[in-house]
């Protein structure tokens, strides 16, 4: 331990006095958390629409503002002309509502009404999502119609039409805001690459400038190097941590349901594992731009396409599946996402809590031996 | 903090040490011992195994075969053992730019799990012996070659080492800071410290008490500078005031009873069998080439002359 401080010490000089490092370690994660709170919804709202109302009467009207007051579809438009293959081709509007001539006189004589909507797939997403709430709003007009028919030949169906509705409760995010969703993700993304690639270049520097010759001969061990390089860094990672935590409570008002303890005690070994990762990266380069590319790579990327941040592991293909459990985020995500939106504990969470641990374990002991073969 | 054999004689003792990766023999089979409070020389071209040699002794690299003991520890059997007690000083000084000249001392100073009065001490001792006294707090980036070099040397024997290794320690410094970093070696070898230095520059080979000689992982001369240049040099050394044009050095080589002819400054040297026998022959051989203004004249050989002849001898 008391060969430990010293480095430690050391350390902290290099990142306060460096003021890149400083500046990337303080602004680079609260410019990360405000782009991306913003920047990544996933909420799909105020899909820009164009409703062609052929019909011009009471019904279509009628819903044409059904979809107008949804707070979905922004009617942007309400062409005479029957133009919607040009402003779907130009994007001017993704999703065209075209009501019929006819419309009310098919629906008044128990006709067979139709009402086509077509959606832009470009961005199969969204047009997931305009097909879904437009099929919906159609159908509760329809639901209406029929009531309304019935009812107007004295047929009263108490139980209303239809005669099965789904109660439906959703948990945890019963807004659906995605935001809810990316804000604690993005607590394990920015953790991981900020601190992974200043540790790496870190230790490189010290290859470049000699220092760390000095340090293998002197009677530091390799262990004793690594955590001693790995402390300031948690350290700097829980204030990071406390930061997102802030902003995300406060600013995008993200709930915090569980444990502050249990998420800082896990972001401790989630780090940890990082930041050997880091160690092991520059361990085996010898260049600046090498290891924080290299950092980058092995942090962000997997962080971000396989740790299930925005994508579903669930429906990758089984490769991409199976090497999402050598993705340390899979892990803290479950972790985070437990504790920030379901307020779960240990109990629940140990697989993950375990899987890191190993993870950090596994890290750490890599770093420290091919750190002490790496000058030999 | 380990015992320290006390009683050892020999700062370093190494028997028959070898070291191979793979295919490639980097240290071969190589024997010399150096006494304490010595000035050992260790010399040779770039890739002769000098630095694998250092490991070795430094305990970070397992010899293949042979022994080695450094004050008395055997390097292969206990070399966390070896590190407490010795200093290391590599060429790039191996400081931090951005820590001030105490905060590296600190740095090292902890490192070495000194604290402290000890510590304070020993910061003190070096600050002075390095001059660095009222510098303190400057980055160690702004301080020029001359006093990174012994702000490194500081840093090296924060800890009191009884043996410092110097790998190439005056490279790239300028011959005012050489001397001055000269002399502080001397003192501490005075006072005890055992001192095995590696450089390129012949000159300050011969500050050395003795010195080995190491060429393709093979130790090919071991002694005084004197003895080297009396034991090893078979023939006389002449100096030839030409021009140092390779025609020149070709016509050299090329005259009667020469040996070998190389650059040595902004002369050539040359070896011969006999200075009386020759010396008249080669004057009247180049004048035959159209040389003029010319001098020649018999010198002392010097560590350079006889580390040429040597690797000459084995090619």
């Amino acid at each position: 331990m008391k060969i430990i401080r010293p480095i430690m010490r050391k350390e902290f000089i290099h990142i306060l006095r460096d003021p890149r490092t400083l500046g990337i370690i303080l602004f680079l994660p609260l410019f990360q958390l405000l782009m991306f709170g913003y920047a990544l919804s996933l909420d799909i709202n105020h899909i820009r629409t164009a409703i062609y109302d052929n019909d011009k009467t009471a019904s279509s009207r009628r819903l044409a503002e059904n979809f107008s007051s949804s707070g979905y579809f922004d009617v942007v438009a309400r062409p005479n002309r029957n133009d919607f293959t040009q402003r779907l081709d130009s994007g001017k509007v993704k999703v065209a509502i075209v009501i019929p001539k006819g419309f009310e006189k098919k629906i008044d004589s128990d006709d067979k009404a139709t009402v086509q909507v077509l959606v832009d797939g470009s961005d199969p997403n969204f047009a997931r999502v305009g097909v879904a709430y437009s099929s919906m709003i159609i159908s509760r007009f329809s639901t209406k119609v029929t009531t309304e028919s019935l009812y107007r030949r004295g047929i009263v169906i108490r139980q209303g039409i239809p005669p099965i509705d789904a109660q439906v409760r959703v948990w945890y995010n019963p807004d659906l805001r995605s935001v809810n969703y990316i804000v604690p993700g993005l607590m394990a993304l920015i953790m991981m690459t900020v601190t992974t690639i200043n540790i790496s270049v870190a230790l490189v520097r010290e290859k470049e400038r000699g220092t760390l010759e000095n340090l293998i001969i002197s009677p530091v061990r390799s262990g004793q190097l690594i955590i001693g390089k790995i402390i300031p860094y948690v350290i700097i990672a829980f204030f990071e941590a406390a930061l997102i935590t802030g902003v995300g409570t406060l600013w995008f008002n993200v709930p915090m349901q569980g444990s502050l303890l249990l998420l800082f005690g896990c972001l401790v070994i989630y780090v940890t594992g990082t930041l050997g990762m880091g160690l092991l990266i520059s361990a085996v380069t010898d260049s600046q731009q090498v290891a924080s590319f290299g950092a980058f790579m092995a942090t962000f990327l997997p962080a971000f396409l396989l740790s299930g941040f925005v994508f579903p592991i669930s429906s990758m293909p089984w490769v991409l599946r199976l090497i999402s459990y050598l993705v340390p985020a899979r892990y803290f995500l479950v972790v985070i996402r437990g504790i920030f939106l379901k307020g779960v504990g240990a109990g629940v969470l140990w697989p993950d809590i375990v899987a890191l641990i190993i993870f950090a374990t596994l890290m750490v002991t890599l770093a420290s031996l091919r750190l002490r073969r790496s000058l030999a | 903090m380990s015992e320290i054999n006390n009683n050892y004689e020999k700062s370093i003792t190494v028997n028959g040490l070898t070291k191979r990766f793979d295919e490639f023999t980097a240290v071969d089979n190589i024997s010399f011992e150096v006494k304490r409070g010595e000035i050992f020389g260790f010399l040779g071209p770039n890739g002769s195994g000098k630095s694998t040699t250092i490991r070795m002794l430094c305990g970070i690299l397992e010899p293949s075969g042979g022994n080695a003991s450094v004050l008395g520890i055997d390097v292969a059997a206990h070399p966390e053992e070896i590190k407490q007690h010795i200093g290391y000083m590599s060429q790039k000084f191996s400081l931090y730019d951005d820590l001030t000249v105490i905060e590296n001392l600190d740095f090292y100073g902890g490192v070495y799990g000194l604290k402290n009065d000890r510590l304070a001490k020993r910061k003190d001792f070096v600050l002075e012996m390095a001059g660095l006294k009222g510098r303190e707090h400057e980055l160690a980036a702004n301080l020029s070659t001359g006093w990174k070099q012994r702000l490194a040397l500081g840093c090296a024997i924060i800890h009191e080492p009884e043996m410092v290794f110097l790998d190439e320690p005056t490279g790239g410094v300028d011959p005012v800071s050489r001397r001055n970093f000269w002399e502080m070696l001397y003192h501490m070898a005075e006072s005890g410290t055992t001192l095995f230095v590696t450089t390129h520059y012949m000159d300050e080979a011969e500050h050395c008490h003795r010195i080995g000689f190491i060429y393709q992982g093979k130790m090919i001369a071991l002694g005084t500078p004197d003895q080297l240049k009396q034991q090893n040099m078979k023939g006389d050394i002449i100096e030839v005031a030409i021009d140092t044009s390779q025609e020149a050095l070709q016509a050299v080589a090329g005259a009667p009873g020469v040996d070998e002819a190389y650059f040595y400054g902004a002369t050539i040297h040359a070896k011969v069998d006999s200075v009386k026998r020759d010396v008249q022959a080669i004057e009247k051989y180049l004048k035959g080439l159209k040389f003029k203004g010319f001098s020649i004249r018999a010198v002392q050989p010097s560590l350079e002359d006889v580390f040429v002849n040597l690797i000459q001898d084995i090619r």
